[in-house]
């Protein structure tokens, strides 16, 4: 057969179970990257090469290389940590990364700017406290979702618990991260990897559990979900959903997003065999040729759900039952003190971008490590970049306020729409990005909060998300507004979404420059002030005022125009 | 090569110049007598039936396909054409913008580029120095060129195939000739590219056939020796700082053209070079002693304006001692006069004065004449060479240092570094010459192993070493011990080792970047840690080279009695032996400033 099989799959298998030559890429100080082929495996670890795309041309003219540096990603279910934990992050993100911590739409924390030589110190110092990075990124399963429920704690605790479950059952077995960065005893021979095999999986895979109704973390958006149904506090079992996924690339139709499938319900009991038979079923079935066409959504397509299904139902050896109803009513955070049924307190605080600095304007850095250091319960990152502060007893809930008011964690100010909004890393360090993401999104946001100010459209909510590429890390396919970078300055303006994650948007119009955007979204807001009906949002108001048609089956429907 | 040179006079007169005859020397170095005779012959016949020139090495092919490429596909489409030219017969050289030396243009006969567009209608990057020659004052008539454009590019943006459309326009403001007209190609190119590669292929083929032989005539030239006495005036071709805005010193490359004709160099020669004086210090000088730069003053037997002589031919950044001295004797301050007995006390003064600071803090009365008479002659300034004239026939690099330092309420920059950096720009011209360092030479054999040391600006007689060997295709185990302050600041040339690394030439890289950790590390306590590496090597037959300052010199010798100690056996006298040693076979190299 005369097929090409992905570079990217030779490199897996050639690297003996994820070590590579890591060691020796590590080892060179000439250069601050990784060796070509070790960049690729490094992800497995969780880091990424970059460099810092402001200096480039630069460097290039002044014989330099580019300033190489590595975002690390670090593998946390459920996104809830320890104030131990969480001083350690704050001062591991002070002294190794850039100064800052990047909380993520994958419901953890992400460094940038980590020179080589701090990699292998980093990493033992966030072992030291029982966080890893194993799988932070790569061909394998990521970082496990669940909804941060501050509501019901004890379900939460519960659902939470099968997260960590998965993740686990899901990480891979290679010593390789132990030995490389924790200094571990190299295995003698006959190690074998029974879940992934050598060559992992054809792409990235992502998993996430939701507590209805809450959608925050997006669960049509993953390779496989689990819809918690429970009575009350008690979990009953999950739905079991499949093949969704947001990348695409900008002008290949043959790549498009799409929402998972659902395949029916399971007991609890069920749930690591049905999420090892989803991954192996991908593992075999999987696209290994293009890259672009390798995530689950693109295999069902090719086998067909019924089939697909049927795989898994053999390999899990169950059988699905009918699924249970659900509703969803939200896709967003919210902010601000809720109380729990045992009495216990959580405050959801907003994170623009989801970045832990200290600036001129606001110490979130300082703060959160003060509200740490006096902490009791946990820390819950959301699925949208923010923070809860989570199981605050009644007697600290005014000192930790206090704290958050001080360090500006916590400010009334913010409109209702940026509180919903989502913008991912992209430039400088992104080498995916082709826009900017949040360094633009902030300011973007003060001129449409003019515009919905103007129509009094300002108390309500638009589900509004950019990104700098395609790639769909803050899932903007799924926004009521999608901006996704097309080039410097640039975006694909996407509209539909239903603002609980439900339905996929559209593309509306094409390449805007910031003025053509405003401009359109001017007499878009214009339009949605005048017509819409009671308690109408925006996105479903431009499906039913016909702006743009609901996308129905994304692998046919997906690039018809609006 | 310097034999050969000597040896010169030992010929007849003769039609060669030295160049050639040098040549010719090193050719026939080696062959005895029968194979002397038989070379004779050979070269009777050649001269008798003349074969075709083949064209030479340096020399630009008749037809170059360049592409400058962001995702790749313009890359495809110029490798998709370079195979089809192939398959009937062209040899075209087919080259990525970055690696395109734009002032070759004006040798090209036939260019073909592939180029695609970014957001706003800009080039790729790897095309940025192609146009910003283009938009330069400096590109020389094309006229001679013939060129076709691809341009790729996507209608959804406003500036659709832009920089193919700029290309376009350039290159025929400098009379250019189209072979074809531009085609400007959407996302999907493919079918477009395929009828225009046939196309272009067939109109080249018209234009030029395959088997036209490119005859290069040999070029004569009258010998003329550039010295001290009469430097040869190079342009400055480009600039550019090679450390980050950010980093404690502040390093140039500077590239300078010269006709390969006239100046001849080999790796390892220093270039001197003449600058000019700061213009606003002359005048500031001017006013503290009321002094007209008009007067004419005499310097020697020429008569000249004080303006010329303070500019070009007298000292004024390096202040010397016998200057205070003269100085003093037209003031009457006690301080100066008592400072002038005491010669360390002097020396301490100088070090970090000009002359500026003694005239403007000691005022007196003086002449035009007199302030001349009291002054030194500038004296040329010496620096590496950082090229190799068998890689780049008609440029020389240098690697310049501006001396910067703020004292006295003044800031102050070196006189030469000053004006390399600071005041010359590109298109001005410098009056140099070649000062040959016969002390510091490639080993005689190419597969020698090399160990080269240098901190600072001292690594660069080895970019001329490599980029050498690369050029001669043959090199033995190289190994480049470099030290500065920051890795990320002043890795001098760090893309051309990595990429010396990359093709076998280098094998190995150490390096001591003084600032990156809380203890300073320098490259003799490098070599210390990494000596028993090089004891092997210098047992292997290694040469050792080091060039810097001289406290780093120092330093790089201590560690060499250490390690022939610890790792060679050798006690503390046998150790200074072994070195004088490895220096009397030539195997110990030093250019220490």
């Amino acid at each position: 057969m005369d097929i090409k099989v992905n570079p990217n799959e030779l490199i897996k298998a050639n690297s003996r179970y994820l070590r590579g030559t890591l060691k020796k890429s590590m080892a060179d100080q000439a250069t601050g990257a990784l060796s070509a082929d070790d960049a690729q495996i490094s992800k497995f670890h969780g880091f990424y090469e970059q460099d810092n795309r402001d200096l480039r041309l630069s460097r290039q003219q002044q014989f330099l290389e580019p300033y190489y540096s590595f975002m690390l990603r670090a593998r946390l279910p459920g996104g809830v940590c320890t104030p131990q934990q969480w001083l350690t992050i704050d001062s591991v993100g002070r002294e190794l990364g850039n100064g800052t911590v990047r909380l993520t739409t994958r419901q953890t924390f992400q460094y940038h700017g980590i020179l080589k030589a701090n990699l292998k110190p980093l990493i033992k110092r966030i072992n030291q406290v029982m966080i890893d990075s194993i799988g932070g990124c790569g061909d394998v399963n990521r970082n496990v979702l669940c909804n941060p429920n501050p509501h019901n704690s004890s379900l939460h605790r519960e659902v939470h618990q099968w997260a960590k479950r998965i993740s686990e059952h899901l990480l891979p077995k290679t010593r390789a991260y132990h030995e490389i960065w924790l200094d571990g005893e190299a295995v003698a021979g006959g190690e074998s990897e029974p879940l992934y095999g050598e060559t992992y999986l054809p792409r990235k895979f992502k998993t996430a559990v939701a507590i209805p109704p809450h959608n925050d973390v997006d669960v049509y958006t993953n390779d496989l979900g689990f819809v918690a149904i429970a009575d009350a506090d008690r979990l009953l079992g999950f739905n079991v959903l499949a093949g969704g996924g947001m990348g695409a690339t900008h002008d290949d139709n043959t790549t498009f997003p799409r929402l998972a499938d659902e395949l029916g319900f399971i007991s609890p009991e069920d749930t690591l065999a049905v999420a090892e038979a989803v991954v192996t079923v991908q593992r075999d079935f999987g696209d290994r040729v293009s890259r672009r066409h390798a995530r689950l959504k693109y295999t069902i397509e090719r086998m067909g759900l019924s089939a697909f299904k049927a795989e898994v139902e053999k390999r899990a050896g169950i059988r699905f039952d009918a699924l249970k109803p659900v509703k969803f009513t939200s896709q967003g955070d919210r902010y601000g003190w809720v109380e729990d049924s045992t009495g216990q307190w959580h405050l959801t605080l907003y994170i623009e971008n989801g970045r832990i600095a200290d600036t001129p304007e606001a110490t979130l850095m300082s703060g959160l490590r003060e509200i740490a250091a006096i902490h009791q319960g946990d820390f819950r990152i959301t699925p949208n970049q923010n923070l809860i502060v989570a199981s605050v007893p009644e007697p600290q809930k005014d000192r930790i306020e206090q704290l958050a008011r001080q360090h500006g964690l916590l400010s009334d100010r913010q409109s209702p729409t940026r509180l919903a909004s989502i913008a991912c890393v992209a430039l400088p360090t992104c080498p995916q990005a082709m826009a900017e993401g949040e360094r633009y999104f902030p300011e973007l946001m003060n001129r449409i909060e003019q515009i919905t100010d103007n129509y009094g459209i300002d108390k309500n909510a638009i589900v509004m998300r950019m990104t700098g590429c395609p790639n769909g890390c803050a899932r903007p396919y799924v926004a009521e507004i999608g901006l996704i970078g097309k080039g410097p300055g640039r975006y694909n303006l996407q509209l539909g979404g239903d603002g609980i994650g439900l339905r996929l948007n559209r593309l509306y119009r094409k390449n805007l420059n910031e003025h053509e955007l405003l401009k359109t979204l001017d007499s878009l807001f214009k339009l949605y002030a005048e017509k819409r009906l009671a308690n109408e949002g925006f996105g479903n108001f431009t499906i039913r005022y016909g702006l743009v048609k609901p996308v129905i089956n994304p692998a046919e429907d997906y690039h018809d125009t609006p | 090569m310097e034999v050969a040179v000597k040896n010169s006079e030992r010929f007849p007169a003769h039609p060669l110049d030295d160049l050639q005859l040098s040549r010719l020397q090193q050719a026939i170095e080696g062959l005895n007598s029968e194979q002397l005779v038989w070379a004779s012959g050979y070269l009777a016949a050649l001269a008798t039936y003349p074969p075709k020139l083949k064209q030479a090495a340096n020399e630009s092919p008749a037809l170059t396909l360049l592409y400058a490429t962001q995702s790749g596909n313009a890359r495809s489409v110029a490798e998709a054409l370079a195979d089809r030219f192939q398959a009937s017969g062209y040899t075209p050289r087919l080259v990525s913008a970055e690696n395109y030396r734009p002032r070759d243009l004006a040798k090209e006969k036939i260019l073909i580029v592939v180029i695609s567009t970014q957001g706003e209608g800009e080039p790729p990057e790897s095309a940025y120095g192609l146009f910003s020659y283009l938009e330069g004052k400096k590109t020389s008539t094309l006229s001679d060129l013939h060129y076709a454009i691809f341009g790729l590019g996507d209608s959804s943006y406003d500036q659709y195939c832009q920089a193919g459309k700029t290309l376009d326009r350039l290159l025929d403001e400098h009379g250019a000739k189209r072979l074809l007209d531009r085609v400007d190609a959407d996302v999907d190119f493919q079918p477009q590219a395929e009828t225009w590669q046939q196309q272009i292929h067939d109109v080249v083929k018209q234009h030029q056939p395959e088997d036209q032989a490119l005859v290069i005539p040999l070029q004569r030239s009258t010998p003329v020796r550039y010295d001290r006495n009469n430097p040869y005036q190079a342009e400055l071709i480009e600039r550019r700082r090679i450390t980050t805005d950010d980093a404690l010193s502040e390093v140039h490359h500077l590239n300078l053209e010269i006709d390969p004709q006239r100046i001849r160099f080999q790796p390892g020669d220093a270039l001197g070079l003449y600058f000019r004086n700061d213009p606003a210090m002359i005048e500031e000088l001017l006013s503290l002693t009321g002094l007209s730069g008009e007067a004419k003053v005499t310097l020697g037997s020429e008569e000249m304006r004080l303006n010329q002589a303070l500019a070009e031919r007298l000292e004024l950044t390096q202040l010397h001692p016998s200057v205070v001295r003269a100085w003093s004797s037209l003031t009457e301050d006690r301080r100066l006069s008592d400072l002038s007995e005491n010669i360390e006390q002097l020396r301490k003064f100088v070090s970090d004065r000009q002359l500026i600071d003694l005239v403007s803090a000691f005022p007196a009365e003086v002449d035009e004449q007199g302030l001349v008479k009291l002054l030194h002659h500038q004296q040329s300034r010496l620096y590496s060479i950082a090229s190799s004239q068998r890689a780049i026939e008609d440029e020389i690099h240098l690697t310049v240092a501006t001396l910067k330092y703020q004292s006295h309420g003044r800031n102050h920059l070196g006189g030469a570094s000053g004006d390399l950096t600071h005041r010359i720009e590109e298109t001005d011209r410098v009056g140099v010459y070649v000062v040959e360092n016969p002390s510091f030479r490639l080993p005689a054999s190419p597969d020698t192993p090399m160990i080269m040391v240098g901190a600072g600006t001292g690594v660069a007689p080895y970019r001329a070493f490599l980029q050498q060997q690369e050029s001669l295709g043959t090199h033995g185990r190289n190994w480049l011990v470099f030290g500065n302050r920051h890795f990320h600041r002043d890795f001098l040339y760090q893309t051309d080792w990595l990429g010396y690394r990359k093709s076998g030439l280098l094998e190995r890289i150490s390096l001591a970047f003084s600032r990156d950790n809380q203890e300073r590390t320098y490259v003799q306590a490098r070599l210390y840690e990494e000596g028993a590496e090089l004891y092997h090597w210098l047992q292997e037959g290694a040469h050792l080279y080091v060039c810097g300052g001289v406290e780093m010199e120092r330093g790089v010798y201590q560690s060499l009695l250490a390690i022939a100690q610890t790792h060679g056996g050798h006690d503390e006298a046998s150790a200074a032996e072994y070195i004088e040693s490895l220096r009397t076979q030539g195997r110990y190299q030093r250019d220490v400033y």
